[in-house]
């Protein structure tokens, strides 16, 4: 009984490139990755464009098909569930997006737009759905009334509120949010950061927190994974992570973050070169041709994913 | 005899169309000194990019420049003709955005566009030109520059753009870049690697920079001084030291605590509550006095003044 409320085993997603005109070959987007969500836990995963992290979110929630692996919710293996028995299990888990106004119906009201799935999945009748909506616009900051307008009618920071009162609406136990305060300004952001601190300590939901912004990430997970060309390469507690992080890519990575202080200053490792193109990876390492500290032996050989201190972890041959 | 390369003076910039007029930018006064890099910070509609967008006289035909000076080296851009602001442009001045593929032409080839610049401002050959562009794209760390020349933007990254984008502004050594968000579409990494090419070309041709972001992190890595705009309105200015170390306008200090960080302990982020008010719909009092925490009746009453603080710092606010 006490199986953590995700887990994800040896996960790939690949995906067939060219065809016709170009040679034909295979992008692995996502290459093999682990994770676990306890209960209300939030777990934040970073990494930059094209790193596989939001695949690795579509791929939870059943949105894309994966290749190979193992998705577990509350035990039961998911992954390869048909639609229709995905259905009961979409109540458990909802999704935050980053543009809320790509995710809500131009034409609904807000109001209709949160009844819609009390309605559909969780057996209210319209009535009660729409009072249950004006309920959960209040709390997520905004008025009852807010309910009858359409989404036009609000500012990013509001729509955001709205997508957030929406997939609370069926009590989820995991919420998978792929970069909800990217679009944000940073006045905003921190109202919606805080916000989903809130809920979390009210009703105990556990997130999966894609994003690329690690500073954002740091205040709002418990652990954190840190992804490169569709790996996994370090993941710890917070503070193991952004205190004492072991692999080279991370330690670039955190270094690269500007911060608003003007004493302070901090080391910076400013990484040469580009993010290799997934769909031709390095041999060996695959961070090896941009690390600063890299050998023939990284070029050859994949380091293994191996344990550095308890529940911190990285894939590096010198740590 | 000021010494200022950029001088912006009183600096209003309106949008109308049939139904409605709307002030964008509401009396702007600031000064940039040679070699000095001053940062233009604030949230999405403060009017940070159209205050750029005026200096550069490349507002969209709605806008315009409705009062105020521009003063490049002494001379005023506003009312100059388009052939002679032309002149100035992507010579003395240079400018590179966000998105260097909405300024890069996507059928010529990078060489084509850089030597087209060159030849035009410079007056030089083909040949020369050719030379001028890849001692820039050297410079900018392309270390085949010839290839590079060849190339179609499309088939670059964002990271390469940007520096390709770099080395155009760069080829006609202008006195002042204008620099609009030209970090903020690339991952942290290549962020860290084009903010240090900026700073390094910074210090080797000491031009002066306009540095528009909203980022503060990136301003306090960049700037020399800072400029914190809300409402279409500069609420404070100050060098970057002061401006981090003893901010006094409740809405840059708002800003700054509602920044997550990198390091220190995970406390709780203070947000500003509610929502910056729609662009040119402003009251007649204090613009940030719906959201500040300390706001009094008589906020609500007056238009505060920019105020001197004392060394160069200004602010608008009554009670700071």
């Amino acid at each position: 009984m006490n199986a953590p409320l995700l887990e994800v085993k040896g996960l790939h997603k690949h995906f067939a490139v060219g065809g016709q005109w170009k040679k034909k070959g295979v992008v692995k987007a996502v290459n093999g990755v682990d994770l676990t969500v306890g209960r209300g836990e939030t777990v934040g995963i970073v990494g930059e464009s094209g790193c596989g992290k939001s695949t690795v979110g579509r791929l939870i929630l059943r949105l894309l098909d994966l290749t190979e692996g193992e998705i577990r919710f509350e035990g039961m293996d998911i992954s390869r569930l048909s639609a229709s028995r995905m259905r009961p299990i979409r109540k458990q888990m909802q999704c935050v997006f980053q543009d809320p106004y790509a995710s809500l119906n131009p034409r609904m009201t807000v109001g209709a737009a949160i009844a819609e799935p009390l309605f559909l999945q969780g057996g209210l009748s319209r009535k009660e759905a729409t009072l249950r909506a004006e309920r959960l616009l209040d709390t997520v900051g905004l008025h009852a009334q807010a309910s009858r307008l359409y989404p036009h009618e609000f500012s990013g920071g509001q729509r955001q509120r709205i997508a957030i009162a929406r997939a609370i609406a069926l009590g989820p136990k995991l919420i998978v949010a792929d970069e909800p305060v990217s679009a944000l300004d940073v006045s905003i952001q921190a109202q919606i950061v805080n916000l989903l601190g809130d809920l979390k300590e009210k009703t105990q939901v556990s997130y999966l927190f894609i994003s690329h912004n690690l500073s954002v990430v740091r205040h709002i997970s418990d652990r954190v994974a840190v992804m490169y060309l569709g790996r996994i390469v370090e993941s710890g507690t917070r503070d193991q992570l952004f205190d004492n992080p072991k692999h080279p890519y991370t330690q670039a990575l955190l270094s690269s973050v500007p911060e608003p202080e003007v004493d302070s200053r901090r080391e910076r490792i400013v990484l040469s070169g580009e993010v290799p193109n997934a769909a031709n990876p390095p041999s060996g390492c695959p961070f090896h041709p941009r690390c600063p500290h890299a050998t023939s032996r990284c070029r050859d050989e994949e380091p293994a994913f191996t344990e550095v201190e308890s529940g911190h972890y990285a894939s590096c041959h010198f740590i | 005899m000021s010494q200022a390369i950029l001088s912006v003076k009183a600096l209003k910039t309106v949008f109308r169309d049939r139904k409605s007029e709307r002030t964008v930018v509401d009396g702007i006064d600031f000064e940039i000194g040679s070699n000095e890099v001053v940062a233009l910070v604030g949230e999405s509609g403060c009017g940070k990019s159209i205050t750029s967008l005026s200096i550069m006289g490349l507002l969209p035909r709605s806008g315009e420049v409705a009062d105020g000076e521009i003063r490049f080296r002494g001379q005023n851009l506003v009312g100059l003709s388009k052939k002679e602001i032309s002149r100035l442009r992507g010579n003395k001045m240079a400018m590179i955005f966000q998105e260097p593929m909405t300024s890069l032409n996507p059928v010529l080839t990078i060489g084509t566009q850089m030597t087209e610049g060159v030849r035009r401002h410079l007056g030089v050959s083909k040949e020369e030109a050719a030379k001028v562009a890849d001692d820039w794209l050297r410079r900018v760390g392309f270390p085949e520059p010839a290839r590079i020349r060849r190339e179609y933007p499309h088939r670059l990254s964002g990271g390469m753009r940007q520096r390709v984008m770099l080395a155009m502004a760069m080829a006609c050594k202008p006195e002042l870049l204008i620099a609009d968000e030209p970090t903020t579409a690339l991952d942290v990494t290549i962020q860290a690697q084009v903010l240090d090419l900026i700073r390094q070309l910074i210090a080797e041709t000491r031009m002066s920079v306009l540095f528009i972001t909203h980022d503060l992190g990136v301003v306090a890595e960049m700037a020399t001084r800072v400029v914190v705009m809300y409402a279409g309105q500069i609420v404070e200015t100050a060098d970057v030291r002061t401006l981090f170390t003893s901010p006094r306008h409740p809405y840059t200090k708002g800003l700054l605590a509602s920044t997550p960080r990198m390091t220190g302990t995970a406390r709780k982020l203070v947000p500003i509550p509610g929502s910056v008010p729609p662009a040119g719909q402003y009251a007649a009092s204090c613009r940030f006095a719906d959201r500040c925490p300390q706001a009094r009746p008589e906020c609500r009453e007056q238009v505060p003044e920019l105020r001197d603080a004392g060394g160069g710092h200004q602010v608008r606010c009554i009670l700071a």
